[in-house]
């Protein structure tokens, strides 16, 4: 059996009682570990030094600044660095609008809707794959616009591109709308296809989330 | 039709001509104000000569001076007094001192100076004049310079007031502004926490009390009381989060086109949304570094605000696209954001002007911060919403106040 590395795992969150839940929470999965638990952007800048940390969890409203700037400065030091932004007003097209700035793309969970364990910690997995996760509860809302490629889609497929918008594998998916992995597959290709997105690409399904994203209006 | 936002050019001519003004230093101006007046009595004095010259023979023993040169004696003559006014203003530095100073530099400048005059005038005249004269010609010379000097030290004195003026009023514009920030800020948030919060707690509350009062067999009433519970969900999405929303919009402290994005994905599904950024609105939207005040963006997306409004409400648009991007501005270190909202749907009503309303106080509140707005049909057929604004850049090696 290969042993899985462990995932170093960064928190800032200036709401304290937040920050020692959300430490807790990750603390208890064997697969992850918190480097760090950081309540502001200037610690955060003087703490979080390339190469400690795979993911950070970052609230993007800080008492001293804002989450998403920091989030750029921290991946322009350290590349390989992924973000997961939580925040409680509903910010998930930042995602979009900050992707020519990040090294990445990165992850966005509302703390409103849906921040629940699982989700919090499929999320961190995910980002740390290299996938974008949006936020459950803001991606099932969310409407296909008029004039766009998502239009093309057909319920079925945009219901499988929901649900990688959420960061779920093809397994799951499959469950959830009770259909096989196979056909998950096959609406996945379909989906890449009408979007006009390479299936060789490195991460055919970032680029199909971020499509969503960018097509779809938040309700 | 651009003439919606009338009177905005005349207004801004005159503000040009008054920054002009107040743009010279002290000393050009107290020496501009008394180059004025000397100047008009100096021609008054040569056109007296000149008339003289024609009806009064020349006096004995002048002679061997030629017009020309008796000409240019009378225009020196009136020069030189000017030339010492200036020299002397300069290097005394009158309109730094007190006025008890000013009066009485202004005295021997005038009386020195005055006397020269005559001194310059008699050479002219070869001959000398009754006393009487000379004493009339040197005050008349003297009493033209003193006015020239006081005029313009009074110049002085009142634009430094109106400058003080402004000042006082720039800081106390600056000081409400950013007070309105804060209040805001913390309103909405306010409103986006707390509030909705109750909200939230007494609509579960209601639900339970509706469950209690079904198990008691009262289904009509359990029936309303979940009513209650809805529309006390919808008041908190729809009302309060949409106040919440447009005192302090999402994305306004992290950038203004962070915030439009996040504007744009709120404008229903079936309208399609563009935004695009010009080659220097791209320089700018540096996410470290972020442009214009909080007090700016909130302008800006109030404006894209109001345009989006509009298009739904008025052209019932099914598309709307958004340019931006930066120009110069007029000095060194300031620039000009110019954002033109374009929507397809009905545009400007045909034959009569609109009457203004939303527009008319964006207008006024660009007008403050010295931007303009203006209104047109758009190419892509509905109405155009154009907006400038100026601002002062910040520079790359400063980190921005974001
Ligand atoms: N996008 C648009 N499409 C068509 N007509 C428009 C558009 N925007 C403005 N107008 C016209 O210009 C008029 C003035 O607009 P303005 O926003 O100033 O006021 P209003 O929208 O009528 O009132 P308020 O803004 O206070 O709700 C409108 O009544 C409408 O006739
Ligand atoms: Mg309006």
């Amino acid at each position: 059996m290969v042993k899985r590395k462990i995932l170093r795992v960064a928190v800032v969150e200036d709401e304290g009682l937040l920050r020692s839940m959300l430490t807790e929470i990750i603390e208890a999965h064997p697969g992850m570990t918190v480097v760090h638990a950081l309540p502001d952007a200037t610690t955060a800048r003087r703490e979080l030094l390339p190469g400690t940390a795979d993911v950070v969890v970052m609230d993007v409203d800080l008492g001293d600044g804002n989450g998403v700037a920091l989030s750029v400065v921290l991946q322009r030091a350290d590349p390989e660095l992924r973000i997961l932004l939580l925040s409680s007003h509903n910010l998930m097209p930042l995602v979009l609008s900050v992707r020519n700035e990040a090294s990445s793309p990165w992850s966005y969970l509302s703390k409103r809707s849906s921040l629940d364990r699982a989700t919090l910690l499929r999320a961190i997995e995910r980002t740390a794959e290299g996938q974008v996760v949006l936020d459950p509860e803001l991606s099932r809302r969310a409407v296909a616009r008029a004039d766009s490629q998502l239009q093309a889609l057909s319920p079925a497929q945009m219901s499988v591109l929901r649900l990688v918008a959420t960061g779920l594998p093809n397994s799951a998916i499959g469950e959830t709308l009770e259909i096989t992995q196979r056909s998950v597959q096959n609406h996945l290709f379909a989906i890449y296809q009408t979007l006009g997105i390479s299936s060789k690409e490195a991460y055919p399904r970032v680029a199909a989330v971020l499509r969503f994203m960018q097509e779809t209006a938040s309700a | 039709m651009t003439a919606a936002t009338g009177g905005r050019s005349r207004r801004r001519s005159e503000v040009g001509w008054w920054r002009t003004a107040a743009g010279l230093s002290d000393g050009v101006l107290v020496v501009g104000v008394c180059t004025v007046v000397l100047s008009q009595f100096g021609l008054a004095s040569i056109a007296q000569w000149a008339v003289w010259e024609t009806i009064e023979p020349f006096p004995a023993g002048a002679e061997s001076v030629s017009l020309a040169a008796r000409f240019g004696g009378v225009v020196l003559a009136n020069v030189a007094p000017l030339v010492v006014a200036v020299a002397a203003l300069a290097v005394a530095g009158l309109a730094r001192r007190s006025w008890t100073i000013r009066v009485a530099a202004t005295l021997g400048i005038a009386l020195a100076a005055g006397v020269l005059r005559t001194q310059l005038l008699l050479w002219v005249r070869a001959s000398a004049p009754p006393p009487w004269a000379w004493v009339i010609e040197t005050l008349s010379g003297a009493t033209a310079i003193v006015v020239a000097i006081m005029l313009g030290l009074l110049a002085v004195d009142a634009r430094r007031r109106s400058r003080v003026k402004d000042e006082v009023a720039a800081q106390a514009l600056g000081e409400l502004e950013s007070e309105e920030v804060q209040i805001r800020q913390e309103v909405s948030q306010l409103l986006h926490g707390s509030v909705q919060q109750h909200l939230v707690v007494i609509a579960a509350q209601l639900d339970h009390v509706a469950d209690l009062v079904a198990d008691a067999g009262a289904d009509d009433a359990a029936e309303q009381v979940r009513g209650l519970a809805a529309s006390l969900d919808e008041v908190r999405e729809g009302d309060v989060r949409r106040l919440s929303q447009t005192l302090f919009p999402a994305g306004v402290d992290i950038g203004l086109f962070h915030a439009a994005q996040l504007a744009l994905a709120r404008v229903p599904a079936h309208v399609a949304t563009e935004l695009h950024l010009g080659p220097l609105a791209q320089r700018f939207n540096e996410i470290t570094r972020p442009q214009l005040s909080v007090t700016e963006r909130l302008l800006e997306l109030s404006a894209l605000e109001e345009a989006v409004t509009n298009a739904l409400k008025h052209g019932d648009a099914r598309r709307i696209v958004v340019r931006a991007d930066v120009a110069p501005g007029s000095a060194p270190g300031l620039a000009v954001l110019e954002v033109t909202i374009d929507d397809d749907g009905g545009g400007p009503p045909t034959g009569t002007e609109p009457a203004l309303s939303g527009l008319a106080r964006l207008q006024t509140r660009f007008e403050q911060h010295g931007g303009e707005l203006e209104v047109g049909e758009s190419p892509i057929g509905g109405f155009r919403l154009v907006t400038r604004l100026p601002f002062a850049v910040v520079p790359q090696d400063e980190p921005g106040t974001g």
